[in-house]
């Protein structure tokens, strides 16, 4: 009886009630899709560090035209077709001081289609060339099943490519598996149509190589991935050792793209999810104020009904549950409205382009969604505990007098 | 029935006194002294503002008397916490307002309940209760609707139902038949008695009329919070 009750005194007044909900919903939407959006931003802003970051590739630059004179294929990278080497190089960089992971990496090209060859749970391929994180359909755990490619989210959508259709390129047969946008985080190497294992790309390289007779070895590209605590000077240092090894095993100057300078301006990337917690936490604290006041009138107004329970022997805690009972049931319905509306607001932004979002997976985390309605719940039990003290402190005859 | 032993209520030297901000104080009871006793009828016969509801106030634990001493089957209320106080309402005491006081978004069935709701009886107990009670208060038919859906003399009704529906040994009320025009107000008047008489409680009716007087044990005329004279029946 005490939850129809409050039921129907919420209903009764429908109104206020609805104004106190309305805190509450506004006060969790805010706090989800602001910290989601500061969430993902992030996340778009790491991606872009990475390019940066303790992380690089080594190539050695050779010719802007195809060297093969029966068309355009052979190892390339970053337009520029190049020689390969061996992959015994990669164990030498590994082993150079500073360094945390050497992967070998092989790039093809055939007819402007370009297939890129990693090992791909390797630290260095995630850093410079593709991860599981990029993955924006399909599943990236089945790359290792035979004959299977990831493929570039803007080759998918020029090719009308989707997951589980089979292709036919570089004279194989392949399934798709997943399709990966690299691009939204900037990866050095992260540039090519697909990507499949690095011996399944060895074995295509070199079948086009018998077929149109120029050697190639086993890769093209080392991916390097520094100690996460070098500075700069340290990263330098093993830049110079690196390009020497190549030098030493290919007699050629390498080349090396990435950047170094991350650690700092990762510190500054959580300022924006700092500041969208200040904020809806802010706002949170204020809309459950207002509830507080919308609340404490309603109770203010039923004093008489309060007296009148006082005086049929409902004790202080009685009507104390009563009341609580009420602004938590109010709180809950906003925490879930909110929650819903956040849900919805997260879906259609994107849909509907009002911000910059296309590089944004918006996911609303569920353990956001869990603080939202726990911190509604607690702006309700606030709101409830002090007009319900203050209702259960009087008389039941001062009640009853006063109104 | 009137000795020492059988003394449901002890008031001595009653005096209250509200104080308001930056106004004189109002002394509305002026040394009142009281006994009730067990399965009596006692009027109250006063005109407005004399005190009356004050006094029954007082008597049903709903607010504490400025000075002087009120018992409650031997035990003084001054010494009950706010918690005793309520448990005493609850158990004991029934009240009836002038003006009903039901609780406007709970049904009939729901407002009778509503003084049962703490009792720790089951929800079936409780609705075999109630059923009982209604039946005998014609108001069987009525047990969804809501008060305002009610006739004056229906909602009185309800309110005898909810005081009287835990087996109070008090039934205090405060000018029951005030809002009623005679008939109705004759018909809830012999229902109280008829229901005194049927479970032997002791009954105290605040009235400004002389209708109570005719069917009252005893009648206390009360004019400036002070008895000024005391009627038995059939005197």
């Amino acid at each position: 009886m005490l939850f129809r009750s409050a039921i129907r005194e919420i209903r009764r007044r429908k109104l206020r009630n609805i104004a106190s909900m309305m805190g509450y919903v506004i006060g969790v939407a805010f706090l989800i899709i602001a910290v989601t959006f500061a969430q993902s931003y992030n996340l778009v802003a790491e991606g872009a560090l990475d390019r940066i970051g303790t992380h690089f590739v080594v190539y050695i630059p050779a010719s802007k035209t195809c060297p093969c004179q029966f068309g355009e294929v052979g190892p390339f990278f970053r337009d520029t077709y190049t020689p390969t080497f061996n992959l015994t190089i990669v164990e030498t960089v590994k082993a150079l001081p500073g360094v945390a992971d050497a992967a070998p990496c092989l790039m093809f090209r055939l007819d402007n289609l370009t297939i890129c060859g990693v090992i791909f749970d390797s630290l260095a391929t995630e850093t410079n060339v593709v991860s599981s994180k990029m993955i924006v359909e399909g599943s990236y755990s089945r790359i290792h099943d035979p004959d299977t490619i990831l493929v570039d989210s803007v080759f998918s959508d020029l090719t009308e490519l989707e997951i589980d259709y089979d292709i036919n390129v570089f004279n194989r047969n392949f399934t798709v598996v997943g399709i990966v946008n690299p691009s939204i985080y900037s990866k050095p190497a992260g540039i090519a149509d697909m990507y499949a294992p690095l011996n399944v790309v060895q074995e295509i390289a070199k079948f086009y190589g018998d077929l149109y007779n120029f050697a190639v070895r086993e890769i093209n590209v080392v991916l390097v991935e520094i100690s996460a605590e070098g500075d700069s000077a340290q990263i330098n240092t093993v830049e110079k050792s690196v390009l020497e090894t190549m030098e030493s095993y290919g007699g050629q100057v390498g080349a090396i793209v990435g950047y170094q300078c991350s650690v700092a301006a990762r510190n500054v990337v959580p300022i924006t999810q700092d500041s969208a917690w200040v904020i809806s936490v802010v706002l949170l604290v204020t809309v459950m104020l207002f509830a507080v006041k919308s609340q404490f009138a309603s109770v203010v107004e039923r004093t008489k009904e309060i007296g009148i329970l006082k005086a049929i022997g409902w004790t202080d805690s009685d009507i104390t549950k009563q009341v609580l009972l009420e602004s938590l049931l109010l709180s809950l319905a906003g925490g879930i409205m909110g929650v819903g509306i956040s849900f919805l607001v997260t879906f259609l932004i994107p849909q509907f382009g009002f911000v910059s979002t296309q590089n944004l997976v918006l996911t609303v985390s569920p353990l956001l969604v869990l603080l939202g309605v726990c911190l509604s719940l607690v702006g309700g039990a606030l709101a409830g505990i002090v007009p319900a003290w203050r209702a259960a402190k009087l008389q039941p005859a001062d009640a009853l007098r006063r109104f | 029935m009137k000795n020492s032993n059988n003394i449901l209520i002890e008031a001595k030297d009653l005096e209250k006194t509200y104080f308001r901000k930056k106004r004189s104080p109002i002394k509305v009871l002026n040394g009142i002294n009281l006994d009730v006793f067990r399965g009596e009828f006692l009027a109250i016969i006063g005109r407005s503002g004399s005190g009356k509801t004050t006094l029954l106030n007082l008597i049903g634990a709903l607010d504490l008397p400025t000075s002087g001493e009120i018992k409650f089957e031997g035990k003084a209320l001054s010494s009950f916490s706010n918690r005793d106080l309520a448990i005493l309402r609850r158990e004991k005491i029934g009240f009836i307002f002038q003006t009903f006081n039901l609780l406007p978004s709970l049904t009939v069935v729901e407002n009778i309940e509503s003084a049962l709701i703490h009792s720790g009886m089951s929800t079936d107990q409780r609705r075999d209760k109630i059923l009982v009670l209604l039946d005998l208060l014609e108001l069987s038919e009525l047990s969804d609707r809501l008060p305002l859906e009610l006739s004056v003399g229906q909602q009185q009704k309800v309110a005898i139902a909810r005081a009287i529906v835990k087996d109070p040994v008090l039934i205090v009320a405060d000018e029951p038949t005030g809002e009623m025009d005679p008939i109705t107000g004759r018909e809830i008047l012999e229902r109280l008695v008829e229901l005194k008489r049927k479970w032997k409680i002791t009954l105290i009716i605040a009235s400004h009329g002389m209708l109570m007087h005719s069917a009252a044990d005893r009648t206390l005329f009360i004019k400036a919070g002070r008895f000024i004279a005391q009627k038995e029946a059939g005197y």
